[in-house]
């Protein structure tokens, strides 16, 4: 993986420091729209067939799952009586947050010019879409009586009856429908161009339907004029919903009255924690595909090293918070805050938080050092703990409704085989669509990743562009 | 985790037991799981329950639903004047258990009864009921009970060749003319079987019987029995009868063993005359003082100020230690060193000069004790005024042994059951003999040859039935009972009979050759005037004095007959309890009571063994296990709850559980104690106790007992003493921690305008802590008032019980969190290490707290639903419009008091089924189709109430319905409510009136001064959601020289 760092030692002008380029290896423009086309158009390896055989199996359950919660009733779960939200809403939370780290690369890193996103904000962003979807399936399936669900959208009807304004849960409505459809846009028009490369490339009924999807796109100057501009508005859509969304589901907690839930420290502790997870997600997917259809060259060391940061700086926001929480709890003086906090860590649902303190706090320490954040097969398995870890923080954050305020109340909430596999298959519904993704589409904006190559350096001197060309490259796949 | 029957319900929840490993769990539930009847039984379970619905189905199809006396039926077209077609008529009768009788008015829509009052007028109720009354609504509407008379062929008990031919009333009488009435002696042969139902028209009968088959031998039998009492007052008065206490004027009392507010005879009158001098509004006079000494944690002994955990053998010594020290001639002291004591004497003594002290003993304590207490009482002066005794009448007859013996010798041939379930009830080591000779029945040996099963239900003894003849429901018969004190009540129908049953006195009358009437029966054995039959029939009762003897106390023959010494003072002992809710095994069909938490234990569908903390480590086990009690020879496998504050060394277990015979509700729920009973239904036997391996889930409703510090200030206490001093000693004390220092002395002010709700009718309940004394007739009587569904004792498990309102419990000791030793038990799963926190010397309170919707004007629950479902109404009320609600449970986790209950399945739509079988697999696997309710259950529901469909959040509604029937009434007549007429279900049930429910808005409401009274605080007052409810703290007097030695 080390091998072409050496020889192509080519200063990029954007980041104005000595680092190596974002796309290794010896390619010109042409070699990466083969390389990436090649993808869709061939028959894709063993692996994929495999995981996407398992990925659809694990996906039927999930109709399995509703169908039975819908004819039976919500009993079917877990919950009881103090502990009226379980793994729905955990499930929720936790994929809301997964689809953050795709609206921070796309949107934010590209504000911000980061170049090193192109090579991955593709990725994150189909993430994101089917992210949002795994997280919009449950708040719809957990509500007692699914059929009358509609009733949360504002609509018009004959008993003038308005949903109520106050309540988090319709604000969640609003913030995750427009997050699906700002994030559904931005990815859709990010691939029009290259679903013209591919139509353009294509035979059949491919042509006619990538054709379709890319709205007549020819590549004139206007056309990419138009493009950017639209780009550039939409990412500046997206990025404050990057903030917004998990401030609006932290909500459905800090809006309430629940020690433990009730705290101002929610919104930018839930933000935090969002980024975190979803760069967790993005690399353990990033990293096995990488290997699987030999994209080295696109997503670098340099990449996940820039992602492994990015998880530190996170992951050690969200460590503060835990500790914040903790202080703040007994500096309240509340006996009901401070018994919340105390039974979270040593309570009945201990294993639960202190398998998030270990994978949420420990974990992303390992990237303080270079070695680790260079070891794929590490950060791969950091990766994980990172997304269990956070899957557990809105689980002890969701159980804390066990003990509330009155102990005659309290009770113990174990889930039952309907939450876990619910769960797992929503697993597989984002498995399915992602595999689906990468067999389909171009999993690497094809057009923005031939920008940070240094043919595309309008200043780049003439004889280093001879010198890289592909002969002496050789990087065949 | 194991699953359930295959549904995939994981078991490993709160209470308990983390650590338990899936093998340990699966070889448990192998070893001790109560399987349905195998596949192999003609009449599974499930076929029978199919069956049943099919064929309640049929019999509502096939006439109108169930009517009035047909011979009284009028069309509507000439309406009777008082009837409004939506408003309920309220009739007057009565309901009896034992002597116990209590005055109701049913509320009858079209024909139909649908909830019980109290009757205001009657002596023994006073508008007030108990649980059983409240829960007897559904004992009629019960699909499960007999339907119809059944003849037998065949081997009887044996399910395969016992079978049912079908037969009429008239068959019977036929038969019973030919086959048993021929004989040459009239009733030679034949035996009769009884429970007393206390009902002088039966008595009579039954005395009309004996004459014309003067062969017959006549047995009683009723588990729940007064024997002791009544042989007691025999010894001391020379009569048979019951001691009647006036508890509204001792200022002390002494309860030995005695269950006065709970599950004596007379409980609903003692609890109204005991809180009648505690209460919040006595309370600046000061309140009485209770002390209780007993084994078993009763509520009695949760209401008293001392409570002396005494093992049952150790009573004997107690009692005498008093007498000889209160100076009852002639008592030998056996010598106890126990300071308590001495206080006890000394404040007995000083009580009688002044207000009057009394010492009462229960049902379970020996003959010759209660008669040395009747000594105690005669030197205390209390006899003839604060206690009088009630002599009662008795019709002779023998007992179970004598049964036995008669039928060991073959003088039996036909044996007659009148509600005597024998072969489930009767002691034990009697049982199973008088089982095996119920079994020649049908088979070409021994002596007896014919069994008239005369019941409710087709139960255990009914296996073994020639014929079986089914009986009616209280509220569907005409009947009299006699109260403990002789007083006469009169029953009347509601509605026709169901299933077309008889009453007792009805059946008796067709065995003499009779075809009277039922209201002819009960007019003939009263022989009043036609006007005063009239008179006693509107009432509900015969207007009488009491049966009082003028005999005074034989204090000689108190002491002479006194036992001094028992055996077995220091082995384990277990002690028979009458369950507060299922009572002897009988109300086991009833779901409403089977899921009725425990006032004590707040244990549901079960009667685990209850033993101390101590006492259950010593033996190596824990709540939940199991062990193996032997009585005799005779062994029972039962699990085990602890209770803190038993003594070392006793254990408690309710009788009336593990029924084979009862319908699907009761059946196999719990463990049958009566395997243990000694012969004479004895109340305590010596056991050998061993812990096996085993684990049996209990469905507690509620997992933790200890209040978690005084900051919590959940429920709140305050000596006597101490609130003389100081009136505002409880309000002080909630400022303390509610206010923020940075606050104090500054307004709470409201970011947004705030609505005053100061106009029109503003509601509002006031709950007294003091008067309350956590019976539970509160729970029952919403259940009935507002449908509210059962919903069986796996989702009771899960923590999904729906009642409204609850009554939470708490254990306190007087301790200092210093002076414990250092556990963290609020840190630990569930109940069971709470407990055992309390270690046995320490002198163990309990505390209860009803709670229900608090209507907060700054309601948590409602800011937060999506849909509006939940609103606040302009009188305060925090509504819930159930076709509004999308069920997202926000407002449930948003409600600090965890009041609301949501509908996780369809409850409403189906009865569950206990044995663990999961309320959803059953509808389906039972062939129940999902649309599918007994008819019969249809006609318990309040037609004023909404039923609920699944997924549907559902609360406290304050009896919305109530108030508006009353604004109805009101407008008619163009007035205000008055709101001193306008009760909730609660309210109006409790025998303690701890509830006040009415208009804050006037201000001279008692709800209004409550609201003022200085004991008043708001729960969780800090978070500032300003319930409408306020809680008055509870007072108590303690004794300052009491010292519990260490």
């Amino acid at each position: 993986m080390m091998r072409r760092t050496d020889t192509f030692e080519i200063p990029n002008r954007r980041e104005g420091i000595d680092e190596p380029g974002l796309v290794q290896g010896s390619h010109d423009f042409h070699t990466i729209t083969e390389k990436i086309c090649s993808i869709n158009e061939w028959a894709p390896p063993r692996a994929w067939y495999v995981a996407f055989g398992i990925s659809a199996l694990v996906l039927s359950t999930l109709g399995i799952c509703i169908f039975y919660l819908f004819w039976v009733g919500i009993g079917v779960w877990g919950l009881n009586n103090p502990v009226a939200w379980g793994f729905a809403i955990v499930n929720f939370v936790f994929w809301v947050g997964i689809g953050h780290a795709g609206t921070l690369i796309s949107a934010v890193l590209f504000l911000f010019r980061q170049g090193w996103r192109t090579a991955i904000n593709r990725w994150a962003e189909a993430m994101t879409i089917f992210a949002v979807m795994c997280a919009g399936l449950f708040p719809a399936i957990h509500v007692g009586r699914p059929w009358l669900a509609y009733w949360l959208f504002p609509m018009p009807n004959q008993m003038d009856m308005w949903p109520q304004f106050k309540s988090p849960l319709l604000w969640d409505v609003f913030a995750v429908n427009t997050y699906f459809t700002v994030s559904l846009l931005f990815w859709y028009v990010g691939l029009i161009p290259d679903l013209a490369t591919l139509r353009d490339r294509a035979r059949g009924l491919a042509k006619v339907l990538y054709g379709a999807f890319a709205l007549g796109w020819r590549g004139a100057t206007r056309h990419w004029v138009s493009y950017e501009r639209a780009y550039l508005v939409l990412a500046a859509l997206a990025t404050p919903l990057v903030l917004s969304v998990h401030t609006i589901v932290s909500y459905d907690f800090a809006v309430s009255i629940l020690p433990g839930w009730h705290t101002t420290i929610f919104p930018p502790y839930f933000v935090a924690g969002a980024i975190f997870s979803g760069f967790g997600m993005v690399l353990t997917l990033l990293i096995p595909f990488r290997t699987l259809f030999h994209l080295e060259d696109f997503v670098t060391e340099r990449h996940i090293d820039n992602m492994c940061k990015v998880v530190l700086a996170t992951g050690s926001m969200v460590g503060y918070a835990y500790a914040m929480e903790f202080f703040i709890a007994w500096y309240s003086g509340s006996t009901f805050e401070t018994f919340a906090f105390i039974n979270r860590a040593f309570g009945p649902y201990w294993w639960a938080y202190f398998i998030m303190v270990g994978c949420n706090v420990i974990t992303p320490q390992f990237f303080w050092f270079k070695r680790f954040r260079r070891n794929m097969k590490f950060i791969w398995i950091l990766s994980i703990f990172v997304n269990i870890g956070m899957w557990f923080e809105r689980f002890v954050i969701t159980i804390t409704l066990s003990r509330d305020f009155l102990p005659s109340s309290w009770d113990y909430y174990s889930p039952t085989w309907v939450d876990v596999l619910t769960f797992v298959a929503s697993l597989g519904l984002f498995m399915t669509l992602f595999l689906l993704f990468v067999r389909f589409l171009p999993i690497f904006a094809l057009a923005e990743l031939k920008t940070v190559m240094p043919q595309a350096d309008p200043h780049r001197p003439l004889d280093e562009v001879l010198v890289s060309g592909p002969e002496k490259g050789g990087d065949d796949v | 985790m194991t699953s359930d029957n295959g549904t995939g319900r994981t078991y490993w929840r709160s209470l308990d037991h983390l650590e338990d490993t899936p093998e340990f769990r699966e070889m448990v539930e192998k070893e001790f799981r109560f399987q349905p009847e195998l596949a192999a039984d003609p009449i599974s379970r499930r076929s029978f329950l199919h069956l049943m619905g099919a064929s309640v189905a049929l019999a509502t199809f096939s006439g109108c639903v169930p009517r009035r006396k047909e011979a009284k039926v009028v069309p509507y077209g000439d309406l009777p004047e008082d009837l409004v077609i939506g408003r309920a008529t309220y009739y007057a009768s009565s309901i009896g258990l034992g002597a116990d009788v209590q005055g109701i008015l049913a509320a009858c829509h079209q024909g139909r009864p649908t909830k019980i009052e109290g009757n205001p007028t009657h002596q023994e109720s006073l508008g007030k009921t108990g649980v059983h009354a409240q829960a007897e609504i559904l004992n009629l509407y019960d699909p499960f009970r007999s339907q119809a008379p059944r003849r037998f062929k065949g081997m009887a008990g044996d399910k395969m060749y016992h079978t049912d031919t079908g037969a009429t009333l008239e068959e019977f009488s036929a038969w019973w003319q030919s086959e048993v009435l021929t004989a040459d002696a009239p009733g030679a042969g034949v035996g009769f079987v009884y429970r007393d139902d206390n009902s002088p028209t039966t008595r009579r009968l039954r005395g009309e019987l004996a004459r014309k088959m003067p062969g017959a031998t006549w047995y009683r039998h009723d588990p729940a029995n007064d024997e002791q009492i009544l042989e007691g007052t025999r010894i001391a008065f020379g009569v048979r009868g019951r001691p009647i206490v006036d508890y509204s004027r001792p200022d002390v009392i002494v309860s030995v063993d005695c269950d006065f507010l709970g599950t004596e005879t007379g409980h609903v009158r003692a609890t109204r005359e005991f809180t009648s001098r505690r209460n919040a509004r006595v309370a600046r006079q000061g309140v009485n003082r209770l002390y209780a000494l007993e084994s078993q944690f009763t509520v009695t002994g949760s209401n008293a100020d001392h409570r002396w955990p005494l093992r049952q053998a150790r009573l004997r010594d107690a009692v005498a230690s008093l007498a000889a020290r209160l100076g009852v001639a002639g008592v030998r002291d056996p010598g106890m060193s126990d300071a308590r004591l001495e206080t006890l004497v000394a404040d007995l003594k000083t009580a009688a000069t002044r207000g009057g002290a009394v010492v009462v003993c229960g049902r379970r304590v020996d003959a010759d004790v209660q008669a040395l207490v009747h000594a105690i009482n005669d030197r205390l002066g209390a006899n003839g005024s604060i206690v009088t005794v009630s002599p009662c009448d008795e019709f002779a007859a023998n007992n179970l042994t004598t049964l036995l013996s008669d039928l060991e010798a073959g003088r039996l041939s036909t044996l007659v059951t009148l509600e005597a379930n024998v072969a489930y009830d009767a002691p034990g080591g009697l049982r199973s003999k008088i089982v095996s000779h119920l079994g020649s029945v049908g088979r070409d040996k021994g002596a007896l040859k014919r069994l008239v099963h005369f019941g409710r239900s087709f139960d255990e003894t009914a296996m073994y039935s020639t014929w079986h003849i089914n009986r009616a429901e209280a509220l569907e018969s005409w009947g009299d009972l006699e109260g403990a004190d002789g007083r006469v009540s009169l029953q009347q129908p509601m509605i026709d009979p169901i299933f077309k049953g008889l009453t007792e006195f009805e059946f008796l009358s067709r065995l003499a050759g009779g075809s009277d009437e039922a209201s002819t029966l009960v007019a003939m054995t009263h022989k009043l005037s036609t006007r005063a039959w009239k008179r006693a029939v509107h009432d509900g009762f015969v207007s009488s004095p009491r049966r009082t003897t003028t005999a005074r106390c034989r204090v000689g023959d108190c002491v002479s007959q006194f036992a001094a010494s028992v055996s077995n003072v220091d082995g384990m002992e277990l002690v028979f309890a009458l369950c507060p809710k299922v009572w002897d095994g009988r109300f086991a069909d009833n779901g409403w009571l089977q899921e009725l938490p425990d006032p004590v234990t707040k244990v549901t569908w079960d009667n685990p063994v209850l033993m101390s903390p101590a006492t259950a480590k010593t033996l190596g086990t824990r709540d939940s296990g199991l062990v193996e009690l032997t009585v005799d020879g005779r062994l029972l496998k039962a699990a085990v709850w602890t209770v803190p504050g038993m003594p070392d060394g006793s254990l408690t277990i309710a009788l009336g559980y593990g029924r084979t015979g009862s319908g699907p509700v009761g059946r196999d729920v719990g463990f049958d104690s009566y395997q243990l009973r000694g012969d004479n239904n004895a109340w305590s036997a010596p056991v050998a106790v061993k812990a096996v391996n085993g684990f049996y889930e209990i469905a507690s409703t509620q997992d933790h007992g200890v209040m978690m510090g005084d900051d919590r200030q959940i429920v709140q206490e305050v000596t006597s003493e101490a609130y003389r001093r100081d009136p505002q000693t409880v309000s002080t004390r909630i400022k303390k921690v509610n206010v923020p220092k940075s606050l104090l002395g500054a307004e709470n002010k409201s970011l947004h305008a705030e609505n005053p709700y100061d106009t029109g009718y503003q509601w509002g309940m006031s709950i007294d802590l003091t008067a309350c004394t956590g019976c539970g007739t509160c729970t029952i009587a919403c259940q009935a008032e507002n449908n509210i569904s059962v919903v069986g004792k796996d989702q009771v498990l899960i923590g999904r019980e729906m009642h409204w309102i609850r009554m939470d419990r708490y254990f306190v000791t007087d301790k200092t969190e210093e002076e414990y030793p250092d556990t963290h038990p609020e840190l630990e799963y569930g109940m069971g290490e709470e407990k055992a926190a309390f270690s046995t010397p320490d002198e163990v309170r309990m505390v209860h707290q009803p709670v229900a919707c608090m209507h907060c004007e700054n309601a948590p629950c409602e800011e937060v639903c999506p849909v509006a479902a939940t609103t606040h109404s302009e009188e305060g009320l925090n509504d819930m419009a159930y076709n509004r609600c999308v069920g997202t449970r926000y407002c449930s986790n948003n409600c600090p008091y965890k009041v609301r209950r949501y509908n996780y399945f369809h409850y409403s739509k189906e009865t569950p089924w206990a044995e663990g079988a999961s309320w959803y697999n059953d509808w389906s696997a039972a062939g129940y189709s999902y649309e599918h309710v007994p008819e019969v259950k249809k006609l318990a529901a309040n037609p004023h109430v909404t039923v609920r469909s699944r997924g549907v959040m559902e609360k406290c509604t304050f009896c919305v319905q109530r108030i508006n029937q009353a604004r109805t009434d009101s407008r008619g007549e163009g007035r205000r409510i008055n709101s001193e007429n306008l009760k909730t279900a609660c309210e109006q049930a409790c025998p303690a009136s701890a509830i006040v429910f009415g208009d804050l808005n006037d201000f001279d409401s008692a709800v209004s001064s409550a609201h003022e009274d200085a004991l008043g605080y708001k729960l969780l007052d800090y978070l500032n959601v300003k319930p409408r409810t306020v809680f008055q703290a509870r007072v108590v007097n303690p004794n300052p020289s009491w010292k519990v030695p260490s």
